[in-house]
């Protein structure tokens, strides 16, 4: 090495660690942020539970809880979502952009670089539209009326401003990031003997894709054509692996551009939405069920569950395999999320049935198959996030499902019991003769608690007590009694789980945001009615869109995580739903299933990645527990239909 | 002079509305405004071209005022009972219930004091739009979950209560929470309240007597709830022929509006409440009053907080009321007395 680069390298140092630096201290600040969010949510439950008391004990309810649940969310998340970005949150499909990055980092990283600007880019869009909202509220606008219940605007358009201005610092110090990682590639290969190849022809998908834009804001195109290039381009843009937030955003943005001809409408657009979009008191329930889950994995619910289900299960062939979905299904009316089962029972259930001579393949397989009934069975974050989108009520989707939970968790029960009579390469030679010595009160006393927090949550909801978001509430704060007296909850604990908590709503509310955006995009180009007359027109039967359907969320099922494939799918295919006359409610059903099937396929598969970050056996490959799960993706495929050709199955409870 | 089509200029537009074309207020937007305004344009040699989004696609209940100036609809319905701080002069009538139920009449009062109060126009303009007419509601009422045959019986309730109609409930031991028409269905069924007050013609549309089936008239009245307006830079880039033609058609559309909400009402409470399984309570008279006159001088205070801002509260009040005793109405309250 000549004293000429080492010098270099050294100057090089010297900027690039005051940068470092400067970066540390930025994510400290938003570190700060972040517990001030935490914080903020986790005292609405507290909030909430006391308006019930109120309410209930004393005919004295708090005025304003709506109005301040609405407004706390929205600041909370904006304090969370810097944060969430830093440690890696923000969803993306990684299939075309990971592989890149190891196989062509030069590349790679320009990509990096574009995805990062075209986060700089929204976050800006939404901090400068905010600064108008700031000062349209200040100094004495108000929510609310006066003599009722009012609160200041502007504290929480502050919040909104710096917070989106944070979020934009973030990926401006990603671009950073990735030019120093480009710098570094590009150095590593000129020290290479034989260079690799620069791939840069990969970038010609970004070149087409600016190509197409241009070509079509300048052409003359109807607003459905427009549309129609937007939702292409939308795949586009989401497979490359830019963050699916943002990719919605800038396609919703650009549309809507090019439909009226000048930025403002955009820019407005965005801007009204995440002022407004987020202040609502429904979209409470995505956090407090989700810490209700979480709080409850802590308390060793899961344990107990397992061992009641495999004392009930004992005397039967594969009798270990069907108490893991028992388990499951029991454990799924506490958890809103399939994540949460998937981690629980990798732990518990799988090598237990390893060491009782099941297969690993068939262990891991049924556990992350299993593992699905966490969002089908209610509560579940799907069927919330579905009830936002089709504004259909939570608590009816709730009760529809209970019946096609049932069903799911049967169907997998007989097929576990049927395999292991005749497929024992797939199943193994299980011994399921194991002594669980319980007596039926002890049991009973060991899913007491669930049994609690079920009564609890959903008796108050269908008995007229209170709201979903209510019943979120009564759930977290359950949970966490129950933890507290089974003492499994230590403070590092609880704020590792405030902690998730928190990260775990900003980014579905934050794709909820996006999603809503690209959707005005949508409507406003008559796409949605404009596909609905052709398929009329084209006397497409009901039948067969519903087939299309399916297989399309099969398709984005391998690629996507589930919330994102409804964002993305729902605002275009709801109206037609409803132009077919079909029932909401019970597509509701019918999606959340589908789209399930998705957690379990290659090559993401998010209920797989959980069971393989979570098991200890190093051995147990990702391609085995995809191959172990793939019966239950096509156990999930029957039901889908079952449930198709029978809407009843969904829709008695409710009536 | 007729312009060519050819060179005739085109208007691509945009009609908006929070709410679904089931409500007459957005109905008549959807039946009469758009395809009149295409038809007439055409006959001045003007082509418009219409895009129309309702029901919440471009902005929820909230933001119809930012919707429409902001430019994310040119035409559409604005709540202006959403906007106490932003349009508190609009808000009159919500200082003021008790007072008529006459939506033709309280309409063309609406008009009068747009055209004769400079600060009713301008605080539109404010909020980058143009007022082009009115919009009328019937009689509030209070929709319910169990039913109540006295004033006392709304003690400790929680009831749905749109921007100011909340402070209607003072004195009463209810408590308002802020909502809008779409929400009251789930919120009601799941408990968030125990009951809303809504005018008569909302209840039907959004299937409101199957979760709150008590129907309770307490001689509420209804007022000026809403307006047609454009977004003012869209309004500028008009000819002045198609200026004057949605002017017109905002006049036209006020009075449709009225006809068929008050046509509505009266089906409502006949026909389709009663065969819908809705009980339809009239609160005596006496009790009416008790609760009239239970109110705090709700138009009182309302008049001085608009003093502090500058604004003619009491001009407003006296106006109203003038114009609702000389239509021949009998106010339960006179708020200017
Ligand atoms: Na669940
Ligand atoms: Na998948």
């Amino acid at each position: 090495m000549s004293a000429s680069d080492g010098s270099s390298v050294n100057e090089e140092g010297g900027a690039i660690g005051v940068y470092r630096r400067l970066a540390n201290l930025f994510v400290q600040l938003t570190s700060i942020c972040n517990s001030a969010g935490t914080i903020w949510v986790f005292g609405l439950m507290f909030l909430i539970c006391a308006d019930i008391i109120a309410r209930a004990g004393f005919s004295a309810p708090i005025r304003g809880v709506t109005e301040l649940v609405g407004y706390s969310l929205i600041g909370a998340v904006f304090l969370q979502l810097a944060h969430s970005l830093h440690v890696g949150r923000f969803s993306r499909a990684e299939m075309y952009i990971e592989p890149l990055t190891k196989k062509r980092p030069i590349t790679a990283q320009l990509f990096h670089m574009i995805f990062s600007a075209g986060g700089v880019f929204v976050f800006g869009l939404i901090a400068f539209g905010t600064i108008s909202k700031f000062e349209e509220a200040w100094p004495d606008l108000k929510f609310g009326v006066e003599g009722d219940f009012t609160i200041l605007v502007w504290p929480l358009r502050l919040i909104i401003l710096i917070g989106a201005t944070m979020v934009a610092v973030k990926y401006l110090s990603l671009l950073i990031d990735h030019a120093i990682e480009l710098r570094q590639a590009i150095k590593r290969r000129q020290a290479q003997d034989n260079k690799e190849p620069l791939g840069l022809y990969h970038l010609l998908i970004m070149v087409g894709l600016f190509a197409g834009g241009w070509y079509v804001a300048n052409g003359d195109f109807s607003r459905v054509e427009i549309g129609l290039f937007s939702l292409a381009g939308m795949l586009v843009v989401i497979f490359m692996g830019i963050h699916i937030g943002i990719g919605l955003i800038l396609l919703g943005f650009a549309g809507i551009w090019m439909m009226m001809g000048t930025p403002k409408i955009a820019i407005n657009t965005v801007k009204l939405a995440s002022n407004e979009f987020l202040r609502s008191f429904f979209f409470g329930v995505i956090p407090l069920f989700v810490l209700m889950g979480l709080v409850i994995n802590e308390s060793d619910v899961g344990g107990d569950t397992f061992k009641v289900a495999r004392w009930a299960l004992r005397k039967i062939k594969g009798g270990l395999g069907v108490a893991t979905v028992l388990a499951n299904a029991i454990f799924a009316a506490i958890t809103g999320s399939s994540i949460a089962s998937a981690a629980v029972f990798t732990k518990i259930a799988a090598p237990h049935m390893i060491r009782h001579g099941y297969t690993p393949t068939f262990a891991v397989g049924t556990v992350a198959g299993s593992s699905v009934l966490g969002m089908l069975i209610p509560p579940s974050l799907l069927l919330i996030i579905y009830g936002f989108v089709a504004e259909q009520s939570v608590g009816l989707l709730f009760l529809a499902a209970v019946i096609p939970g049932i069903i799911l968790a049967f169907a997998m029960g007989i097929s576990i019991i049927a395999m292991a009579y005749f497929w024992p390469s797939y199943v193994g030679q299980p011994d399921d003769s194991e002594e669980v010595d319980l007596k039926v009160g002890e049991a009973l006393q060991m899913v007491l608690p669930i049994i609690i927090l079920v009564a609890a949550v959903l008796g108050g909801i269908y008995g007229g007590f209170f709201t979903p978001v209510e019943a979120g509430a009564v759930g977290a704060a359950g949970a966490l009694i129950i933890a507290l007296v089974k003492r499994r909850l230590t403070w590092p604990k609880l704020w590792k789980v405030l902690l998730e908590t928190g990260h775990t709503t900003v980014s579905v509310l934050f794709l909820i945001l996006a999603a809503n955006i690209y959707g005005k995009m949508l409507a406003l180009s008559g796409l949605p009615q404009f596909a609905s007359s052709s398929i009329g027109g084209a006397e497409v039967s009901f039948f067969w869109f519903m087939v299309f359907y399916i297989v399309l969320v099969i398709i984005l099922g391998m690629f996507l995580d589930s919330v994102s494939i409804m964002l993305i799918v729902l605002p275009l295919v709801l109206p037609i739903v409803l132009s077919f006359g079909g029932d909401l409610i019970w597509f509701g059903i019918v999606t959340v299933i589908a789209v399930e099937m998705g957690l379990l396929t290659p090559p993401l598969g998010i209920a797989v990645y959980v069971v393989r970050s979570t098991i200890t056996d190093a051995s147990i490959t990702l391609n085995q527990i995809f191959r172990g799960a793939f019966p239950y993706v096509v156990i999930m495929l029957a039901v889908t239909i079952l449930l198709i050709a029978f809407p009843q199955l969904s829709l008695a409870l409710l009536n | 002079m007729s312009p060519s089509p050819a060179n005739a200029a085109d208007f691509k537009l945009t009609a908006s509305s929070s709410h679904p074309p089931v409500v007459p207020w957005v109905k008549t937007i959807q039946d009469h405004v758009v395809p009149e305004s295409v038809k007439r344009a055409k006959a001045l040699g003007h082509n418009i071209e219409w895009t129309e989004a309702y029901a919440g696609a471009l902005y929820n209940f909230q933001n119809t005022l930012e919707g429409i100036g902001d430019g994310l609809g040119d035409v559409g319905w604005v709540g202006t009972l959403w906007e106490p701080n932003k349009l508190p002069l609009q808000n009159v009538t919500f200082v003021m219930p008790f007072v008529t139920g006459n939506v033709k009449l309280a309409a063309d009062i609406q008009n009068a004091l747009h055209r004769d109060v400079p600060e009713m126009k301008q605080a539109f303009l404010d909020n980058n739009q143009v007022y082009l007419g009115p919009q009328t509601i019937d009689d509030y009422v209070l929709i319910l979950k169990e039913p109540i045959d006295s004033v006392e019986d709304m003690k400790g309730k929680k009831i749905y209560a749109p921007g100011a109609s909340a402070a209607w409930l003072e004195g009463t031991g209810a408590i308002g929470v802020n909502g809008g028409l779409p929400v009251y269905y789930n919120g009601i069924q799941t408990g968030v309240t125990e009951g809303a007050v809504v005018p008569v013609t909302g209840i039907v549309p959004f299937k409101l007597h199957e979760v709150a089936p008590y129907i309770v008239n307490v001689g509420m009245g209804g007022g000026m709830t809403g307006a047609l307006t454009m977004n003012k830079d869209t309004f500028d880039d008009l000819p002045p022929e198609l200026q004057k033609m949605f002017m017109e058609l905002g006049q036209e559309y006020g009075e449709l509006v009225a006809q068929r909400v008050a046509g509505f009402n009266k089906a409502s409470l006949t026909k389709l409440l009663p065969a819908g399984g809705a009980t339809i309570i009239e609160l005596p008279m006496e009790e009416r009053k008790k609760w009239a006159d239970g109110l705090p001088d709700l138009a009182g205070a309302w008049a001085e907080r608009m003093k502090e801002k500058g604004l003619p509260g009491d001009k407003v009040i006296k106006a109203y009321m003038d114009g609702v005793r000389a239509g021949g109405e009998t106010p339960i309250r006179n708020w200017d007395k």
